[in-house]
């Protein structure tokens, strides 16, 4: 019998082969390897290979100076690590630090100097010549010298004490009209009350944090980058079990500080003077104190604790206990802070606070706040005029001509309005050594970059918190482009050019002098990181030695200074009573009219490192976009009943409205911000993540901030309303 | 369930490893230096602009848990959140392509990515959202390839991925045990790029099994306990915290906060 394969059969054969397929491996296999190739394609990086080995420097990303080593493969960093055991920072590193590496790489990194074009807010670069760019600089310093002109040159340094500061403050003295001008980012404007109260220099004194049983901290971001992180975090890992450790924050926001503290104060933004007052009342009147001036004591007995709560919004109870607990759980330490992207207090503000130290007697060798030698300047900056040191506050509106902005980054906001406002209209040329394109560089008229993190040789003076002098030098790890000037060498070119005088040397010859000058001092130790060992300086023999340890990440640390009294010059500081007192006055009544037009108050927060002009690691997305644990750029929080009343609505855009401007921020309900208050985040925009295509200045909450005559912009009137 | 009941500390030397972490969150001070040397130490590729926190790859996430009470009663505590190692995994059960294991060798829960087809199944049954999907194809920025950790390569897009314990520290370490002519692992041999990096110490990793380890010890502190621990998943990741709030909040809070940022 014959069998017709019809068409039905075909179908039949195929349909079932297909069903039966489906019940082999073909189809998965099939799918599996469809994904497979359609994952894999070249562009995917494959990791480096080579000998791996570790190599130990300095961190300079801020101005903590952690140490840090690096696991290399074929000499290429692929990852930093905090010391462990090291005197600095005991094996703590910033989320920043961790991705240090990756600075040399980032995206907007500056290869050549470059002209910039600022067209309503987009810039657009294109190559300059870096002799072109000394030529105006120089002829623009020689009309300034045959005119007669009281015009500026000034150079503006975030980050004083270093080589590069000196030869700035070399080149600065040799030309009219230099000056160099420092911001105090780095911390120190926020110790201001205490120099003013003492009369001493900031730059010569520390804190025993490790001493410290209680730490009152007012504002001070203890959590989000503060002086030396490790050494705070220290003390959190040695006592936060056994409770020998009490944090106490004193701050508005509910910050990372703050609900990492033990006990968290949220007083009324602009109010911490008035609770340190209250503080000092209840420490008089309770006799904790011995002895106090008295006309002290007048100012200090108006402030009793009802009064204080009133101004403060502070529970009475809370403001006596708190003063018990400094008296009776001591030592006590008492900070007073700058907020990383909301600046510092004012100097009348700072003196209250910094006076409760006098008054427990914390100032003084092997107290709670202790004096520190000066390390000491390379030969080639001694027996030499420099510039002195003027403070950013302090240099007249609408005077300086030519702006050198340093290339190093303090870590802390500095509103770039505050530098605007010093420049004289439309004649000012500013170049910056940044050797990036972003922050504050984007303001300037050309850059010529500057070697990165780890490129090239840098010196690493104390953080302003540190209890002893230190020094330590990072040595490179990678060649930087052909391209990029070490800031020193063009500050020589320009001397050359103008008939400066300037040292011959190298900026390493420099750095190295000045290691010598800390050899012959003879004092103190050196840590040294390859094999964990601490060595008198007096035991290195050469100074050859010295420097071969420095190489190697080691670290030296001065000897305490023992034999120096502080004494307090006046509990009201250069202010005198009267004007610190009429401020305290401003600050105790509400301006009414001012709450009538502006009822919200704008207080800007951010991190340390994140707020600053400088790149960050891309992986920083892994706590801000990826994840949202940090707020980005112009995330406002506010309290859900603030919001309701403005009838805002949760992630969408509103507007706020100060004296300065208007910005447009997303909304973020949050019930532990205090009513009324709206603090916004300053974070790090896109192009210090990963880079843009098109370079934009972009309006931050400092743009709308009241920065007054004081440097502060802690706190701002304001209107919010929907968009 | 206390999964603490349920991981044997015997003194049987022979038995494998079984890998836990306790962390704690009394020392946790949200600096989040943990999660980017997690990223360093494992290749995770950095954000691209259009990223999000539910497209993002971030294997161990930090929390800001609150005590629910508004200003100015309100306290935090921080809580990283990453793969809780469970010892009966969900992630395992759901995966058609065998590309999740449980490592007899270490108990750590793997992610072989060149199984992984993308289906997502474990992505939805993990309890913790610990697992990220790769949307785009893994990219640095120019020239920061050199940077990549040579022990960890980069995975492919469309594959699932979460943290692993830092399973290339774990052979590196028993490749060097082996080269000195040891088969067990001295405590402090292998660590994690988290407990590594974590400045206050609040992250302790070993072996549950060792009795003697500084981990075992601090799975038995009563102040110890494991997130979602009802679900019966036997996470063999611990917190730790003397506040008895946080014990209270912060599994509804972590469950809230997971349900409204759904990855992917």
């Amino acid at each position: 019998m014959s069998k017709t394969f019809n068409r039905r059969d075909i179908i039949k054969l195929v349909g079932g082969g297909l069903a039966g397929m489906v019940f082999t491996p073909i189809p998965w296999k099939l799918l599996d390897d469809i994904s497979i190739w359609t994952q894999n394609w070249s562009w995917i990086p494959v990791p480096p290979k080579g000998e791996i080995n570790s190599k130990y420097s300095i961190c300079t990303i801020c101005t903590a100076g952690c140490g840090i080593r690096a696991r290399c493969v074929a000499g290429q960093p692929v990852s930093l690590w905090g010391i462990k055991d090291h005197p600095v920072n005991d094996g703590a590193l910033c989320p920043l630090g961790f991705g240090g590496h990756h600075l040399a790489y980032h995206p907007a990194r500056l290869r050549h100097p470059v002209k910039l074009v600022n067209d309503n807010n987009t810039i657009t670069t294109t190559e300059a010549d870096r002799d072109d760019i000394i030529s105006i600089i120089a002829d623009t310093i020689a009309n300034i010298g045959s005119g007669r002109s009281n015009e500026i040159v000034a150079a503006l340094d975030n980050r004083p004490g270093r080589t590069v500061s000196f030869a700035y403050r070399k080149l600065l003295a040799e030309i009219p009209n230099g000056m160099y001008v420092t911001t105090g980012s780095n911390g120190t404007d926020s110790m201001e009350g205490f120099s003013e109260i003492t009369g001493e220099n900031v730059n010569t004194f520390g804190f025993n944090i490790e001493k410290a049983k209680t730490i009152v901290s007012f504002g001070a971001p203890l959590m989000e980058g503060w002086g030396i992180p490790g050494r705070v975090y220290g003390a959190m890992k040695n006592g936060i079990h056994d409770k020998q450790f009490k944090l106490i924050q004193v701050e508005p926001r509910f910050s990372h500080s703050a609900s990492v503290a033990d006990q968290w104060i949220p007083v009324t933004p602009g109010t911490e003077a008035i609770f340190a007052l209250g503080i000092a009342h209840v420490l008089i009147k309770q006799n904790f104190v011995e002895e106090v001036d008295e006309s002290y004591k007048n100012l200090v007995a108006e402030y009793t604790p009802q009064r204080v709560s009133d101004i403060t919004g502070i529970r009475r109870e809370l403001i006596v206990d708190t003063a018990r607990s400094l008296a009776t759980n001591g030592p006590a330490l008492i900070l007073c802070g700058r907020e990383p992207a909301g600046g510092p207090f004012s100097h009348e503000e700072q003196i209250p606070i910094w006076g409760l130290n006098s008054l427990l007697g914390n100032i003084g060798p092997d107290k709670m706040i202790v004096p520190r030698n000066p390390v000491p300047a390379g030969k080639s900056f001694q027996d030499t005029e420099l510039a002195t040191v003027t403070k950013l506050s302090d240099v007249p509106d609408k005077s300086i001509r030519v702006l050198i902005i340093d290339e190093s980054e303090s870590g802390n906001a500095i509103p770039w309005q505050l530098i605007e406002r010093k420049l004289v209209p439309d004649k000012a040329f500013v170049v910056s050594l940044s050797p990036y394109l972003v922050g504050m560089t984007k303001r300037a008229h050309y850059v010529v970059p500057a070697p990165t993190h780890l490129e090239s040789y840098q010196d690493i003076p104390p953080s302003f918190d540190a209890r002893t002098a230190t020094y330590a030098v990072s040595a490179p790890m990678y060649t930087p482009p052909d391209k990029v000037t070490e800031p020193v060498e063009f500050l020589k070119l320009i001397a050359e050019k103008t008939g400066s005088d300037m040292p011959t040397g190298s900026y390493t010859d420099l750095i190295r002098e000045r290691a010598g000058e800390i050899h012959k001092k003879n004092r103190g130790w050196v840590y040294n990181p390859t094999n964990g060992r601490i060595t008198e300086t007096a035991d290195i023999l050469s100074e050859r030695q010295f420097w071969g340890l420095l190489n190697d990440g080691g670290y030296w640390i001065d000897e305490p200074v023992n034999d120096t009294q502080v004494t307090v010059k006046s509990l009201f500081g250069s202010v005198g009573k009267e004007k610190l007192k009429s401020k305290l006055d401003d600050i105790s009544r509400p301006n009414l009219a001012l709450q009538v037009k502006y009822p919200v108050m704008l207080v800007p927060f951010g991190w340390r490192g994140v707020v600053d002009s400088g790149p960050v690691t891309p992986l920083i997305s892994k706590l801000y976009q990826e994840s949202e644990f940090r707020q980005g750029t112009n995330r406002a929080l506010i309290h859900p009943d603030t919001g309701s009343l403005y009838r805002l609505r949760k992630d969408r855009p509103a507007k706020i409205i100060t004296e300065a401007g208007e910005l447009t921020v997303r909304v973020e309900f949050n019930d532990s911000i205090r009513p009324g208050v709206v603090h916004v985040a300053l974070g790090p925009d896109q192009d210090r993540i990963t880079g843009v295509k098109e370079v934009k200045i972009k309006e931050n909450v400092l743009s709308v901030s009241a920065v007054n005559g004081h440097g502060t912009w802690r706190s701002t009137p304001a209107r919010i309303q929907t968009v | 369930m206390d999964t603490r009941k349920k991981i044997k500390t015997d003194n049987n030397k022979t038995k494998h490893p079984q890998y836990g972490m306790v962390v704690d969150l009394d020392k946790c001070t949200g600096c989040g230096a943990c999660s980017v040397a997690c990223a360093v130490e494992n290749n995770q590729q950095p954000a691209t602009p259009d990223m999000c926190s539910r497209t993002g790859n971030t294997w161990r996430m930090m929390y800001k848990v609150k005590n629910g009470e508004p200003f100015p009663d309100t306290k935090a505590v921080f809580v990283p959140m990453f793969c809780q190692q469970c010892d009966d995994p969900p992630c395992k059960y759901v995966c058609p392509q065998n590309a999740v294991e449980l490592d007899p060798m270490t108990g750590i829960v793997a992610q072989i990515p060149e199984r992984c087809f993308g289906c997502r199944y474990c992505h939805a049954a993990c309890p913790y959202e610990a697992r990220y999907f790769n949307w785009w194809d893994p990219k640095w920025p120019e020239g920061m390839e050199k940077t990549l950790n040579p022990d960890v390569s980069p995975r492919m897009r469309g594959v699932v991925e979460k943290c692993n314990f830092c399973h290339g520290r774990w052979q590196s370490a028993r490749a060097k045990a082996a080269a000195e002519g040891r088969r067990e692992l001295r405590e402090d041999e292998y660590k994690t790029a988290c407990q590594e990096s974590c400045p206050t110490e609040a992250i302790t990793f070993g072996d549950l099994r060792d009795p003697d380890s500084k981990v075992s010890k601090l799975v038995k502190d009563p102040d110890t306990f494991t997130i979602l621990g009802r679900l019966g998943t036997k996470p063999k990741v611990f917190y730790r915290t003397t506040r008895s709030w946080v014990r209270r909040t912060v599994d509804r809070d972590i469950y809230s906060e997971n349900k409204e940022k759904v990855h992917g």
